[in-house]
């Protein structure tokens, strides 16, 4: 996973009831909703015990992560993206997979800005359940790269005044034939 | 030749009659007014035509079943002394006690196919006990609880005069589920001819369980058939919507309350079910035209907590003139017990609409609606849910 050092995960008793919530993880293909791929799952089910989510600003978070920090050339890199509302008594919009909005590479807008003057975790139009936070909200995108040439670059998700963590992601050689 | 009946007695679900070789033995002073389901064969008190010709002619045939309780507590008060476990005492017209059935001794091995030998009888089982309610896209056999699953069990070839017919649920009990045939463990038939049994859940499969019941069949040590194997579980079904409150502030719309129903009667039994809505829109026109490109889907949510509140909201920052769009909303769910998963659900089809107008220069309104329809969504489909909701709000 993300982060090469050790870090010591939160037993069960500490994560709050609402972080142990597993609704499935979503991706689009065509018209088609599915199942996200085993490997998406198993990134974005460590949310709980994550290390270094987003700040917390207006009471929510924004997260990403990926299963690693390093990857190949060539290889794909799979963003996943967790909202997590904690102030109580909001509506959280769960309906998904929600479109992208605001993520830079390397300080670079590589989407669509989000909405001007609106809630940015609100969707404009909206038809189905709300929760009633603190709730966690995992039906956004998967975001994929992939480069060429080796480097480092840095991503992260801003949406108002909610920033995510920055990935420090390191692009090596590809593996010998 | 001489038909007999017996049941397992259960003094709490008391049948009535049943049908073998296409007559039927009724004791029409025992109907206890049990729900009998429609299209369920045999299961209903009254007379028989052949029974009635036999005592209209006065000339004794045998026994004459129109007098005998053939289940319930009713048979055991004409007779002194306990009851035997299994079957019931038979008498004549006479009172004439018959003597209990010998109960038969314990099931043999499974036999491996077909050609079990001479005076075996043919018992037709069906291959796969499932629930009328269960959807057709759910491979998975399964039975509720609290709830009759109907089931035609063909007797053929069967010597009267040998050991009867025993059905039983194999493997019911403790993880696996439980079921029981007309309320008791086990059901004697005798005779050939088609049988409907109900079969009724009393506890459900626990997940990691599923496929480990099965309806036997048994003459005396011989296996003579067996069904595949099937779980106990309750299923979501029938969607209901009605008004929860308006949408307002910076949003204009609806909320309503979604509930939906357990077919086993007790929503309480859906504690290892989830739900998930689908939604999917169209075109959209004027400046709601592609407003609903980010639908999709909610994630799999508790199905035993009903009722959920639905939010059908749009943003007044883009209702800045005319136009309309409209969603279609189906529901799909997962069943722990069985493994199942993304199952459309019975009669949860639903479509959304909005339409913003100009009454008045300068003046908007949305009419937000959601009204059950049999409709399709993100690939799933179903047949509608009930209940509407309509509410116009000015923008």
């Amino acid at each position: 996973m993300q982060g090469g050092s050790q870090h010591e995960e939160p037993t069960g008793r500490e994560i709050p009831e609402y972080l142990k919530r597993w609704p499935g993880l979503y991706l689009r293909e065509g018209d088609r909703i599915i199942e996200a791929p085993a490997e998406d799952v198993a990134v974005a089910r460590a949310y709980p015990q994550w290390p270094d989510k987003g700040e917390i600003a207006d009471g929510a978070r924004i997260t990403i992560m990926t299963r690693s920090n390093t990857y190949h050339v060539g290889e794909e890199i799979r963003v996943i993206h967790v909202a997590e509302v904690i102030e109580p008594g909001r509506e959280v919009y769960v309906m998904g997979p929600k479109l992208i909005y605001g993520e830079y590479v390397d300080g670079q807008l590589v989407t669509e800005p989000p909405p001007a003057e609106t809630d940015p975790l609100v969707p404009l139009i909206y038809d189905g359940p709300t929760l009633v936070s603190p709730a966690i909200d995992y039906n956004y995108d998967i975001k994929t790269y992939t480069y060429q040439l080796p480097g480092s670059h840095a991503i992260y998700w801003q949406l108002g005044s909610l920033r995510s963590n920055v990935l420090q992601i390191q692009i090596i050689e590809s593996k010998s034939p | 030749m001489i038909e007999r009946v017996m049941a397992q007695r259960d003094r709490a679900t008391v049948p009535t009659s049943i049908v073998v070789s296409g007559r039927r033995f009724a004791d029409s002073s025992k109907d206890n007014g049990n729900a009998v389901p429609a299209g369920t064969t045999g299961l209903h008190s009254g007379s028989s035509p052949l029974l009635d010709a036999r005592r209209a002619s006065g000339v004794r045939q045998g026994h004459d079943f129109s007098r005998v309780g053939v289940y319930g507590a009713a048979a055991v008060t004409e007779f002194e002394g306990e009851a035997p476990e299994h079957g019931v005492l038979l008498t004549d017209s006479d009172g004439h006690v018959g003597g209990p059935i010998p109960t038969p001794p314990g099931a043999g091995p499974v036999p491996s196919g077909p050609g079990l030998g001479a005076g075996v009888p043919t018992v037709t089982i069906p291959a796969d006990i499932r629930a009328s309610t269960t959807p057709a896209a759910m491979t998975a056999n399964r039975i509720p609880p609290r709830a009759d699953t109907p089931v035609t069990v063909d007797v053929s070839g069967l010597d009267p005069t040998g050991p009867p017919v025993t059905l039983r649920v194999e493997g019911s009990g403790g993880d696996n589920g439980s079921a029981t045939i007309f309320g008791g463990n086990r059901f004697h038939l005798f005779g050939d001819g088609s049988a409907t049994v109900q079969l009724r859940g009393t506890s459900q499969t626990k997940p990691g369980n599923a496929w480990r019941l099965r309806l036997v069949a048994d003459v005396g040590a011989t296996r003579v058939a067996q069904s595949n194997g099937f779980s106990v579980s309750a299923i979501p079904q029938d969607f209901s919507v009605s008004f929860h409150s308006l949408i307002t502030g910076g949003f204009r719309g609806i909320r309503v309350n979604n509930s939906w129903q357990s077919d086993s009667g007790n929503v309480a039994d859906l504690d290892e079910a989830e739900r998930s809505e689908q939604v999917q829109y169209g075109a959209g026109s004027g400046v709601l035209a592609g407003a609903g490109a980010a639908a999709g889907n909610s994630g799999y949510l508790p199905a035993h907590n009903p009722p959920l509140v639905d939010n059908h909201g749009a943003n007044t920052a883009v209702l800045t003139g005319v136009g309309s769009i409209t969603a279609e909303q189906t529901f799909i769910f997962k069943d722990k017990r069985t493994g199942a998963s993304d199952i459309p659900m019975r009669n949860s089809g639903f479509r959304i609409s909005r339409v913003v107008t100009q009454p008045a220069p300068g003046s908007l309104e949305i009419t937000t609606s959601k009204v059950g329809t049999a409709t399709s969504a993100k690939g799933f489909a179903s047949a509608a849910g009930s209940g509407s909701v309509s509410r116009t709000q000015a923008v």
